[in-house]
């Protein structure tokens, strides 16, 4: 970090005061004279406060960079050896054959060796370690020291870089402080660039008669004599252009300068200033960035070569640009070490040993400020409430949110095959579908992943965050929540599926249908909802009253009012996947919502604290109510709607979810949950015509794609306290024992399981039907 | 059956100590202190549970699923380790440090009623009092037949609640506590 010492001493205009008690003259050469002197006296303390000023207050606007979680290493971590390169290497590290620099890592099958990079988190700083890291087929076995062979219990890698929000000049750069810049690297540079640099005061004769002599024998500026005060001096306070003018300017300011503040400083201040580089419409500044732009690593891991190459280019970042022109850079760089050597500050046979390595530099990440910009929207958002826009793009917060950058892509390439998969497999116009995912970790409501369209990168609208669509059956497991926390009602309670009209104060009377458009006569509670049947939902919704669900929705994170109208009990309501989430968040977390967040801290510039982000519960719900639900909802992705899960993950995978499907098919919709993960996926399209596809055909496919791909963590259901399993005939819903062959097990809460023996249990002597009068009596 | 978050409980000041040993195990061993939480032939590891009623289903089947994330074994070193690091830093006072570590700990094991008492216990310092007693609900919920633990949380909630100034919802609090002895 650039020091920011306060001067106190001033020597405004100290070259006027000399002259001031000389008497007076009446010669009109004199008296002009000495306007000219005032005026270049005033104009000095013009440029003197300009200096100060840029000096003294904040130098640069520095950008907020946004961070992905990191990646915590431990033993039992489940990951592929080849997941784990990936991820090294996109955090910047090269795979090298031997250890030496942090930032490096070796491979040898399932053993790695790393070497990992200082860094700087909110809580602590992760030190630089040299590690042994085991994998046993796809988790990490074992991570020990290399030294000493310790074992490391837990080890957070540097996380990856998603994005800037930069200054709108888009100047870009890592300030680093003189101490952590090798010696190596300023003795280059001040070998190359200007190497009377300790000795002069600003400008160097010698340096401006060696230019002048150069250019007199060209016949034009072929070089320039400027020390490295007069570049920062140039980059710094003046325009481009070479006109003398601006050369006096500069070698004024560059006095003052010098005499304002020391060597080290000024070397400072150069070595975050300079530019070394373009990307786009950002340019690169400072060697800091410059060393993780070229190289990928911090400026401290750098070989001597490839600071040479660094300070070469100095000269001319585009001309010398190691990527597009690598044998001009390789020249130029070999130019400096052999000047060091020239020098004396290099052994000639290890300056040799050095010009014939490779330029090492790495390819071009896109280091794209728009990598996930549907994901970065949601974090200006929550950054909104606490932040201006201009803070944003110049204070170089440091932000660390909870992107899985690996789930993140998992995501953005199924989004686009499925969608593809979908309009090719129904004969839908290609390109019509559109989507919204988003992934959190439920117990504490991180936001994992989020796409708000699919093309990934398109940075219009969100529908993850905006699309406000109809949720259709989503609804039915909050309706069912508050029907049995009521304690009314059981799984085993059994709901009428007949037909029936209710008349509407205003408009037409109101007639559910089941999807099918088939009744049932009568259907068990938990079929209802496995089924999703609109009769026997709206029945009971209706008997427990409209109040009451509306009570649970709002308990459970429904951002709005709602209007007491029946249609809500089938999803007339419309939310964005976003509000679905955080529904369905308190729900697979038994009944304690978190709210959902995108950022975990903020720091300031220098590693300060600003903001955290805590993890925060509510009780919104009856656990044990919610867990009923949950049982259900498992049932769905077993035998019900979503049956399709059962049989590709298979039933022991505990996977537990809800379909939802609108009117005229316009909204598919999946929101389901393993051990760890809640996603909620909507298929539909823009102009909210019907596209063909139920909750199953559409979000279920790219749910399921997705889960897949970045792994089930299965689940076993767990009642909560005070809910008893009990057996039960699915078919009577009545109090089965070893005499019924398909009898399961459901949870009731305490008391209210059904005693009636069902017609399977042995013992039970009454005849047949004589149970069904039983539940009636 | 004892539970580790028994012992874990009952030795507060020595767990960190004990934790920060089992930080520096070679691999392959088990810690003196997770070994100590394991009744003989139990069949558990007697480590803190993830899921601490497995409701009597089948046991999950890892040959079903081909890409399947198999959930980390439970008190896991590296909470253990976090846990420690938590502990250390309560005693030092610095509560949002050991908030970092215990959230660290409840992303690697959310299930882990252990983790979200002492997160409780650090709201609680911090002066947080309804977020003291929300997560010792939700360590309660995840706590299985845990009696100590629950009673520990009811304590904690009691706490929290007279801090509130809900004098009857304290006393209702350590009542339940009380009967969980």
């Amino acid at each position: 970090m650039a020091s920011r010492r306060k001067k106190t001493s001033s020597r405004k205009g100290s070259a006027s005061r000399s002259r001031k008690k000389r008497p007076q003259r009446s010669f009109p050469w004199f008296r002009l004279l000495l306007a000219v002197l005032v005026l270049l006296a005033g104009y000095g303390v013009y440029l003197d406060a300009t200096i100060r000023a840029k000096f003294e207050g904040q130098r640069w606007a520095l950008p907020a960079r946004v961070y992905a979680q990191p990646l915590e290493l431990y033993a039992g971590l489940e990951l592929s050896p080849a997941g784990f390169a990936a991820a090294l290497e996109r955090v910047g590290y090269q795979q090298v054959p031997t250890l030496r620099h942090p930032g490096e890592f070796s491979r040898d099958r399932s053993r790695f060796h790393l070497h990992t990079q200082r860094f700087r988190f909110w809580d602590a700083e992760e030190p630089a370690r040299r590690l042994r890291i085991d994998f046993d087929g796809g988790r990490i076995s074992a991570i020990n020291e290399l030294a000493g062979g310790r074992a490391v219990p837990i080890v957070r890698l540097e996380p990856e870089q998603i994005a800037s929000i930069y200054p709108t000049h888009g100047e870009d750069r890592i300030l680093v402080g003189l101490d952590a810049v090798p010696e190596f690297l300023t003795t280059a540079l001040i070998v190359t660039e200007d190497r009377g640099f300790h000795e002069h005061s600003g400008i160097s004769l010698r340096g401006i008669a060696r230019a002048l002599f150069a250019n007199i024998r060209a016949g034009g500026v072929v070089q320039g004599g400027s020390t490295l005060t007069q570049q920062l001096v140039k980059n710094f306070f003046l325009t481009r252009d070479r006109t003398l003018v601006r050369k006096g300017n500069e070698a004024l300011m560059a006095l003052l300068l010098e005499l304002h503040y020391g060597k080290d400083e000024i070397l400072e201040a150069y070595l975050n200033e300079v530019y070394l580089g373009q990307d786009g419409a950002r340019s690169i500044h400072g060697f800091g960035l410059a060393s993780r732009f070229y190289f990928g690593r911090a400026l401290a891991a750098l070989a001597p070569e490839q600071m040479a190459l660094l300070v070469g280019m100095v000269k001319g970042p585009s001309y010398y640009d190691p990527r597009r022109h690598p044998q001009r850079a390789r020249e130029r760089r070999n130019l400096v070490l052999d000047l060091l050597a020239e020098q004396g500050r290099l052994e000639p046979a290890e300056a040799a040993r050095l010009k014939a390595r490779p330029l090492g530099v790495v390819d071009r990440r896109r280091l794209a400020s728009n990598a996930h910009p549907a994901f970065l929207e949601l974090v200006r958002r929550q950054l909104q409430r606490d932040y201006r826009e201009e803070d944003l793009r110049s204070e170089g917060l440091r932000i660390f949110t909870t992107l899985d950058p690996l789930l993140q892509r998992t995501v953005e390439a199924q989004a686009e095959a499925r969608l593809e998969q979908l309009e090719r497999g129904y004969r839908i116009e290609t390109g019509a579908l559109q989507t919204a995912v988003i992934v959190t970790r439920y117990q504490n409501g991180e936001v994992l992943a989020l796409l708000g369209d699919r093309d990934p990168h398109a940075a219009g609208f969100n529908r993850a965050l905006e699309a406000r669509r109809q949720v259709g059956s989503l609804i039915k497991p909050f309706v069912f929540l508050a029907a049995l926390d009521s304690r009314s009602y059981t799984l085993a309670s059994r709901l009428q599926d007949a037909p029936f009209t209710l008349d509407m104060p205003v408009g037409d009377a109101w007639q559910p249908r089941n999807y099918d458009k088939q009744f049932r006569g009568e259907v068990l509670l938990i079929d209802a909802l496995v089924e999703s049947l609109n009769v026997p939902t709206a029945r009971m919704g209706l008997d427990i009253g409209l109040d009451q669900v509306i009570q649970t929705l709002r308990r459970m994170g429904y951002p709005d009012d709602i209007r007491p109208l029946p249609s809500l009990l089938l999803g007339a309501l419309e939310l964005t996947p976003l509000e679905v989430t955080q529904l369905y968040q308190g729900l697979a977390a038994n009944g304690f919502r978190s709210p959902l967040q995108a950022i975990r801290e903020v720091v300031d510039a220098e590693g300060q604290p600003l903001q955290r982000y805590p993890l925060e519960v509510q009780r919104v719900a009856d656990p044990a109510a919610v867990s009923l639900v949950q049982y259900a909802l498992r049932d769905v992705a077993r035998r019900g709607t979503a049956k399709a899960l059962g049989a590709r993950f298979g039933a022991d995978a505990g996977l537990a979810g809800k379909t939802g499907t609108t009117d005229d098919l316009r909204d598919s919709w999946f929101a389901g949950y393993d051990d760890d993960r809640l996603m909620v996926v909507w298929v539909g399209r823009d102009d909210n015509r019907s596209m063909g596809l139920t909750g199953s055909q559409g979000a279920l496919q790219l749910w399921s794609g997705i889960m897949a791909r970045s792994g089930v963590l299965p689940s076993i259901y767990t009642p909560a306290a005070g809910v008893n399993l009990v057996e039960i005939d699915p078919t009577s819903g009545l109090r089965a024992d070893r005499g019924c062959e398909d009898r399961v097990q459901w949870p009731f809460i305490e008391g209210t399981a059904p005693e009636t023996p069902a017609p399977c249990a042995q013992g039970d002597n009454s005849g047949p039907g004589n149970w069904f009068r039983q539940w009636f009596d | 059956m004892v539970r580790l978050t028994q012992i874990l409980l009952r030795f507060l000041p020595l767990t960190a100590l004990l934790l920060s040993a089992c930080a520096t195990t070679p691999p392959g061993e088990r810690a003196p202190v997770i070994d100590a939480g394991s009744p003989a032939g139990s069949g558990t590891d007697g480590s803190v549970p993830a899921s601490p009623r497995s409701a009597g289903q089948a046991p999950t089947n890892v040959e079903v699923i081909p890409l399947e994330r198999a959930a980390p074994p439970a008190g896991s070193p590296a909470v253990a380790s976090l846990l420690g690091q938590a502990e250390a830093a309560s005693r030092a006072r610095d509560w949002s440090a050991a908030a970092v570590s215990l959230e660290r700990g409840l992303r690697i094991e959310p299930r882990n009623p252990v983790l979200w008492n002492r997160l409780a216990e650090v709201r609680l310092q911090q002066g947080q009092f309804r977020q003291a007693e929300q997560l010792a609900a939700k360590s309660n919920s995840l706590a299985g037949d845990d009696r100590l633990l629950q009673t520990r949380n009811w304590r904690l909630i009691a706490r929290a609640r007279r801090q509130l100034g809900d004098e009857a919802g304290a006393a209702e609090a350590e009542r339940r506590a009380e009967a969980f002895r």
